[in-house]
């Protein structure tokens, strides 16, 4: 994936400036950045849920979106996405959510629901498969928008600040879960962030922006090290004390 | 010199300057009174818990479901059975007061209630941590005052429009000097001219309100329900609120219906009352059923029309409040003219009982879009997101996510429609067929030559059926609040 001199502008305020990164297949990465700083406008303009003003997006060689259009309609760029609220349908079972979703594929009825089945049973939530989303706890939510997020086996897996709200051990549980599915399913996460915790668990590679702006980027082991940005310093001085009290 | 007479025709004359200040003068004395009841009363209903809430709130929209002029009537009577109407003069502007102030009240303690109920338990909680208890609940009530004085200002505007109590009650407005020019005088061009001033009077007053405050009406008018907040407890509240309640629908709903019953110690017209229901039931249901459908399906579409774009949902609810307070004598009489210049081969749909149930929709349809508004206002944008990513086709989403998503409100607007259908008069009474009259139309028709025995039959009859409506009314909205 490719993205070259993006920018999005809404009203007379710059949500993403000339924003330029690229992220090969496998290479999870985390996009870290502090609130309003354009890390979910970013995701919704890689997912084609956006239209960019300026710059593009190319996906496997191809031009999916161009200043003012997107060219490669949502469904058709093998992205999925878990959003920050999970937006789960909430008149639908949790069954019903995931075969939805595969009615865009023309199955028969039975052979959705047994693939709809197999990936609630991979994400763990196979049993609550005749529950609605508001009878299940936000563990499982979570859950369920991941196996919704993956039934398609997506090239890209976008998370929104997915894990933002749940207790440290659900969300230390999904993480480590959410990881291994995506290598099975040969899936490249794209994580957006601000928690620092979040960021070590995944990050090959990660993208700090700043008002809009990629302000450095490269392997999140070195940044963490190195980086003399103002959010970086924060995250290492966060974890350090988070170190010392582990010790 | 042709033009100049034209033009001294639109000017009103004496007699209807006369009836415009009556109007008025009911129009703000009423917008009054229910703020000064309405908006402490629901600060109150919606900040404590005490016995009986639920039911006595129910009983309270009760007005909203009879005709006014039944009311009128019932206040009538009350003063001549008990021989009262030398000390209490309750005719007049003081009783078409008294029973507009029945109808606008209930709705300004409901809007008031619902703004406390926007708030957040912790919101609240923040007040009652600062100060007293006393304190808390004036604070809370200027929250609710905006929202509150609004919705009562755009209700008395309707009330320009309503024929009935002034009729009745010796003191006609402006709605009254229509009603008698186009029934009485067969006059179509003079109650054409009286109902544009009416409407441009509706339009002066509402315009600014819905032009200037667009954006906070519809935040106000749109906001959830916090599902965290809670009923606080108070002994004074819990000790007297039942009694204030109790003491307000005996005012308004006790004493016409004393006065409505009365005559029925004497005699009771079973068989006339059954017999004029059998006659009108029908036409009554097709109504008030069609309008609700109609107007619910023609709210849906213009809903999901039109709420996506930027200021689609500003919009739908300006026009819809701006709708809303029209009169309903000037839609009916517009289309009464623009069919009479129709071919006769259209008469099976202009002439006929579809076309009353059409206007009566188009009527109605204000409120359906603010319910089906509402409900859709707590969609979250990544519904739609999840499904264009997965390529979900947007029929089958909208059939199988949307539409069921809305189906409550739907339900809903569809029941009240039917019922607030049911009690107009106006547009029945203007546009329906020869013979089809509707329940409270024959009522109406009747009041002043038939005994009073028959008259309180009905009235009792309608009375009974309205009472029910309300019940299954209120335990589908109870069944509603207990899925949230």
């Amino acid at each position: 994936m490719q993205v070259i001199q993006l920018a999005k502008r809404f009203c007379d305020q710059t949500v993403l400036d000339e924003v330029s990164f690229s992220i090969e297949a496998g290479q999870h990465t985390v996009i870290l950045g502090s609130s309003g700083c354009g890390k979910s406008t970013l995701l919704r303009i890689i997912a084609g849920l956006m239209r960019p003003d300026a710059g593009e997006i190319v996906l496997n060689g191809e031009v999916a979106s161009s200043p003012g259009t997107v060219r490669l309609k949502p469904h058709l760029r093998s992205i999925g996405l878990v959003f920050q609220d999970l937006a789960l349908w909430p008149n639908l079972t949790v069954l019903k959510n995931i075969t939805l979703v595969l009615s865009a594929k023309k199955l028969s009825a039975i052979e959705a629901k047994e693939k709809a089945l197999e990936v609630l049973e991979l994400c763990g939530v196979a049993f609550l498969a005749d529950r609605k989303p508001a009878e299940i706890s936000g563990g499982q939510q979570q859950r369920v928008a991941l196996a919704r997020a993956i039934v398609l086996k997506p090239d890209y897996l976008l998370l929104d600040e997915p894990f933002s709200g749940l207790d440290l051990i659900t969300k230390h549980t999904l993480m480590e879960e959410l990881v291994t599915l995506a290598n099975r399913q040969n899936s490249t996460i794209i994580l957006v962030t601000h928690d620092p915790f979040e960021a070590t668990f995944f990050a090959k590679q990660a993208l700090i922006l700043d008002k809009g702006r990629i302000v450095e980027s490269g392997k999140f082991e070195a940044l963490l090290a190195q980086s003399q940005n103002s959010i970086m310093a924060k995250f290492r001085s966060q974890l350090q004390k988070t170190q010392e009290i582990g010790r | 010199m042709g033009g100049a007479l034209l033009v001294l025709d639109w000017i009103p004359d004496s007699h209807l300057i006369g009836a415009i200040s009556r109007s008025l003068i009911i129009m703000f004395s009423v917008v009054a009174i229910s703020i000064g009841i309405g908006l402490p009363l629901g600060t109150m209903a919606g900040l404590y818990d005490f016995w009986g809430k639920r039911v006595l709130l129910g009983m309270l929209s009760l007005p909203l479901l009879i005709p006014s002029f039944l009311w009128a009537i019932g206040l009538s009577q009350f003063q001549i059975l008990f021989h009262i109407s030398e000390f209490t003069p309750l005719a007049g502007a003081l009783g078409s007061i008294f029973v507009f102030s029945a109808l606008l009240i209930p709705l300004s303690i409901y809007a008031s209630m619902l703004s406390v109920k926007s708030l957040s338990s912790h919101q609240i909680d923040a007040l009652v941590m600062v100060g007293s208890a006393r304190w808390c609940f004036f604070q809370v009530l200027k929250r609710a005052a905006p929202i509150t004085i609004l919705i009562s200002l755009l209700a008395g505007i309707i009330t320009l429009s309503d024929p009935g109590p002034g009729l009745i009650l010796g003191y006609s407005g402006i709605a009254a000097e229509i009603l008698v020019s186009f029934s009485a005088l067969f006059d179509f061009d003079l109650a054409r001219r009286q109902c544009f001033f009416i409407a441009a009077l509706s339009l002066l007053f509402s315009l600014p309100i819905v032009f200037f405050l667009g954006n906070y009406l519809t935040t106000a008018l749109l906001a959830q329900e916090s599902s965290a907040s809670k009923l606080y407890e108070n002994s004074l509240v819990r000790r007297f609120a039942p009694a204030v309640f109790i003491a307000l629908l005996f005012l308004m709903i006790g004493i016409p219906f004393i006065g409505l019953i009365k005559p029925l110690l004497q005699d009771f017209e079973w068989v006339y009352a059954l017999k004029t229901l059998q006659r009108t039931g029908g036409n009554t249901l097709f109504y008030s059923i069609t309008a609700g459908v109609l107007s619910t399906f023609l709210s849906l579409s213009l809903v999901l029309c039109l709420v996506h774009y930027k200021r689609g949902k500003v919009m739908l609810i300006s026009f819809s409040l701006l709708f809303l307070v029209l009169p309903s004598s000037f839609v009916a009489l517009n289309v009464i003219e623009w069919a009479a210049n129709l071919p006769a081969s259209w008469d099976w749909l202009f002439r006929g009982r579809f076309l009353v149930a059409a206007v009566l929709a188009f009527r109605f349809f204000p409120i359906a879009t603010l319910l089906i508004v509402k409900r859709y206002a707590t969609i979250s944008p990544g519904w739609f997101d999840a499904a264009k990513l997965s390529g979900v086709s947007r029929i089958r989403f909208y059939y199988q996510v949307i539409i069921p998503f809305l189906a409550p409100a739907l339900a809903l607007s569809v029941l009240i429609i039917t019922l607030l259908a049911t009690a107009e008069i106006g547009t029945i009474l203007l546009l329906r067929p020869p013979g089809e009259d509707s329940f409270p139309l024959a009522i109406f028709t009747v009041m002043a030559n038939a005994s009073e025995v028959k008259v309180a039959s009905l009235c009792f009859v309608y009375f009974m059926i309205s009472a029910l409506s309300l019940t299954i009314l209120w335990s589908a909205l109870g069944r509603k609040t207990s899925c949230k």
